[in-house]
């Protein structure tokens, strides 16, 4: 039997694919007479047995089978890696496999804090490097602690941002594995990191520097002092000093936790010339050894310089992905954009859309109506770029609470930190609330009823109305009164009560934080809170946004209206609308007719599967979104097909019995709304609004995930 | 290989093998499916699941009649000789998921307890009468459970 545990001395080269190039790379420097802090390594041996053992393997194979992950969006991404951590966290390693591991550990480390680290096989190859992708964890003490974050970190094989990873590399998803090097701890005085060959120029080399330990370094949370220097000679060409030394990584009881740094150190420089001088040498000597520039983590403890790893440069080309992996942010850097999203953006588009919808757009003759578009047009793309560049990362608040919340409960349902998010008051629900407090007007007085059917608004109704056609109704969803309308009295013929969320939140609350010790306390309260703005802000950022686009629309609509009187009754692009304002005489070009004869199908779908998104299960009539028209078609208890749900849309929820949605993910705006109202919802089903017919019926069974479309 | 041996092949297939087609029918009209199978110790009768909305479990509401096949199939020319196939004959009907049945289902298929526990997923008996088992392509066995 192949060894569960190779200790450091018990290496060989036939081991490189079963310790994980972390490892064995960091073994050949040891080899190579490098200081490195003790290990042992948990070979892929163990997690194979332990997927084959604990069924996990089964499970595993069933969440794969759900959807090709080539086809998931990035939140589905996030989805299929919570559930597969919180499969890992709920499966115990089997006692006969624990007693082989414990037996084969080196006795000396049972007692020493050490840091868990991945060591995937094919990491930090000379053709891959998964820098960042999967977890270790610092100053882990005691076997059961140890075993306990070898779990995660073989869990983290399957995080969103390795899976992506995998794909893209095309590496074998499936039949993946995970060593894990188990490091005696150092806790370092001043740490860093140095680039054999600067990424950005061939001929330097760059050592960054902090006082204290890496991981604030690593993780982006502490500005570093940063060398550059010539990589033939070694002479320092350059000291970048960082606008200030104020925060430092330390150990804490448990991991590490970020303080203020003593005022003296704040003063000292991290590393003296000698000791730029030691890192410039291992680093060099580190590239000649693998023959390949090295990105290398060290630490320097009582003048011992210790190397930590040693992995290859790579340099990320896709933008997309990049941004994707810009996504996850720590705790440090949410908070700061919490702040910044609160204090700086949202009042800022709030002023924005004020004072667009102040202007009266029929006093504007064309030019200046056209000026007035393309001025609109630029705010709105100005705020759509800001959206994707702030507020879409800011939705990893909701993710970190999520794991954090996983991480200590351990619950059946990874979504169940969800009920304590809901607490929140969205917007969106508040919207919703307005609405039906206007249909418990009509549903309770007949005479009133037929007036409104009438457009005859007067009295509480007409003040309810008119404030809430002010605040919610200008988006790119909601133009005319009318559909608004037609959407009370549907409300007042179906009374619909928002389910109220019945978990006990506030028992949540208090269960989730007394797991944590008195010193922890606020900082898991802090993690909470933040979990709370970005949902609420996930679903809120966009109602901001759409009154925007709405202000842009309503402007685009005036320009259309005038194009019309002048014959321009066709499809036309935005950029015509603008030059038909400017000049009189311009006839926009007719659109060609798209050729639309899909080939006769015979195959039909009948059961579909996709992500369950809302509990429950309901069988209805679908009611599918083409066009944003159609959401005002909705009748109670229909079935609500769509491409996805904007926050701008989800004023039609209370009448849906179920929620079927292109877009997948449980944390995107359907899934979170469908929670809100205790409606079936499965989401990330491709195709569903050409699959589903408005007047089939369906059921939505949100516990599985899957839709069944009944044709008799 | 126990070839010889029926009650052998029986215990093997009902023992090794996952997946099963399962027979229901609808006025006259058959329906196949696979299930995720386990077998009580006895073989008396067998244990699978479904969400509710399934054609099978609509058309097992109306009819309880039912069979299984299970087999070991390698989908190479071998199976002519090689293959075993046991078909189970009897009344499907949904029971209630108490403790000493799911452990009995979950014993064989750990992997699907989050399925078994869902609230639109039934547990469906499939009380046994009587087992086929066909061998070397045309030699045919009858085990009568009852």
């Amino acid at each position: 039997m192949t060894n569960l545990v190779i200790p450091m001395e018990g290496i060989r080269q036939e081991h490189m694919d079963i310790i994980g190039g972390k490892a064995y790379s960091l073994h050949r420097l040891f080899e190579k007479g490098f200081r490195v802090p003790a290990y042992f390594c948990v070979t892929t041996e163990a997690y194979n047995k332990f997927l084959d053992c604990s069924g996990l393997k089964g499970r595993l194979m069933i969440e794969f089978a759900r959807k090709d992950f080539s086809k998931m969006r990035w939140e589905e991404m996030w989805d299929a890696g919570l559930r597969i951590r919180n499969m890992f966290m709920n499966t115990p390693i089997p006692p006969h496999l624990v007693d082989t591991i414990k037996s084969q550990i080196p006795r000396n480390f049972l007692k020493k804090a050490v840091v868990v680290r991945s060591s995937a096989p094919g990491e930090d190859s000379s053709k891959t490097s998964f820098a960042g992708l999967h977890e270790s964890y610092v100053n882990v003490t005691g076997i059961e602690e140890i075993l306990e974050n070898t779990k995660l970190v073989w869990a983290s094989l399957w995080s969103d941002a390795a899976i992506l990873y995998r794909q893209e590399l095309g590496l074998d998803i499936e039949h993946s594995s995970m060593a894990v090097m188990v490091q005696e701890m150092i806790e370092g005085d001043v740490s860093g990191i140095v680039f054999s060959t600067d990424p950005n120029n061939a001929d330097k080399l760059t050592i960054e520097a902090i006082h204290g330990l890496n991981k604030g370094l690593v993780e982006g949370d502490v500005e570093p002092d940063r060398w550059q220097l010539d990589k033939f000679s070694g002479s320092i060409v350059q000291h970048l000093v960082p606008s200030s030394r104020d925060r430092i990584v330390s150990l804490s009881k448990k991991g590490t936790s970020m303080g203020s740094i003593p005022q003296l150190l704040s003063h000292k420089t991290p590393l003296t010339n000698d000791e730029v001088k030691r890192i410039y040498e291992i680093a060099i000597s580190s590239e000649k050894i693998f023959d390949l520039p090295q990105d290398m983590e060290w630490t320097i403890i009582n003048n011992e310089l210790y190397t930590l790893q040693s992995r290859p440069i790579t340099n990320a080309q896709n933008t997309e992905k990049q941004w994707y992996m810009s996504l996850k942010r720590t705790f440090e850097n949410l908070k700061q954009l919490h702040n910044r999203i609160e204090q700086e953006l949202i009042p800022s588009m709030i002023s924005e859309a004020n004072a667009l919808s102040g202007l009266d757009l029929h006093k504007l003759n064309n030019v200046e109506l056209a000026a007035e578009i393309s001025r609109r047009q630029e705010i709105y793309q100005k705020w759509d770029e800001t959206y994707t560049r702030e507020f879409i990362p800011f939705a990893h608040g909701m993710r970190l609470f999520g794991q954090v919340y996983n991480d200590v409960i351990k619950p059946q349902d990874p979504y169940e930190f969800v009920d304590l998010l809901a607490d929140s008051k969205l917007l969106s629900v508040q919207r919703n609330e307005q609405l039906r407090q206007m249909a418990e007007l009509i549903r309770n007085d007949t005479a009133l009823r037929k007036k409104v059917e009438n457009g005859i608004l007067e009295g509480k109704f007409k003040e309810l109305f008119d404030n809430f056609m002010d605040n919610f109704a200008r988006s790119a969803y909601v133009t005319e009164e009318k559909d608004i309308i037609r959407l009370i009295l549907e409300l007042g013929f179906a009374p619909v009560s928002a389910e109220e969320n019945s978990k006990d939140v506030k028992k949540m609350e208090m269960d989730f934080l007394s797991n944590f010790t008195d010193e922890e306390r606020e900082w898991a309260s802090q993690i909470l809170d933040l979990g709370r703005a970005s949902y609420r802000l996930r679903d809120d950022d966009n109602i901001y946004l759409g009154r925007i686009e709405g202000q842009y629309l309503s402007s685009l609509k005036e320009g259309k209206l005038r194009l019309e009187e002048r014959g321009i009754r066709y499809e036309i692009e935005n950029s015509d609308v603008i030059a038909g304002l400017y000049n009189d005489s311009y006839i926009p070009p007719v659109k060609p007719i798209q050729e639309n004869s899909p080939l006769k199908q015979k195959a039909t779908d009948r059961q579909i599967q996709g992500q369950p998104a809302g509990k429950g299960s309901v069988t209805g009539i679908a009611r599918v979104i083409n066009e944003n028209t159609d959401l005002f078609n909705i009748h109670a208890g229909e079935i609500l097909v769509c491409d996805s749900i904007d926050p701008n849309m989800t004023f039609v929820i209370p009448l849906a019995g179920g929620i079927v949605e292109r877009r997948g993910g449980m944390l995107i705006h359907g899934a979170i709304i469908a929670r809100e109202y205790g409606i079936p919802c499965v989401t990330g089903i491709p195709d569903a609004i050409s699959i589903i017919k408005t007047g089939d019926e369906v059921t939505v069974d949100g516990n599985l995930g899957i839709v069944v479309i009944h044709r008799h | 290989m126990e070839v010889s041996d029926p009650e052998k092949i029986m215990s093997r297939l009902l023992t090794d093998q996952l997946l099963g087609v399962l027979a229901t029918q609808n006025n006259g009209q058959p329906y196949t499916n696979l299930v995720a199978f386990a077998a009580s110790e006895k073989f008396k009768y067998l244990l699978f699941v479904t969400p509710k909305f399934t054609r099978k479990y609509s058309n097992l509401s109306l009819s309880q009649e039912a069979s299984l096949m299970v087999d070991n199939r390698s989908n190479t020319v071998s199976d002519f000789k090689e293959a075993t196939v046991l078909n189970a004959m009897g009344k499907v009907e949904e029971i209630d998921k108490d403790p000493e049945m799911i452990t009995l289902y979950l014993a064989k298929h750990p992997y699907l307890s989050s399925f078994l526990k869902n609230p639109s997923s039934a547990l469906m008996k499939f009380q046994v009468e009587k087992y086929i088992v066909a061998t070397s392509f045309q030699n045919v066995v009858e085990i009568d459970m009852l």
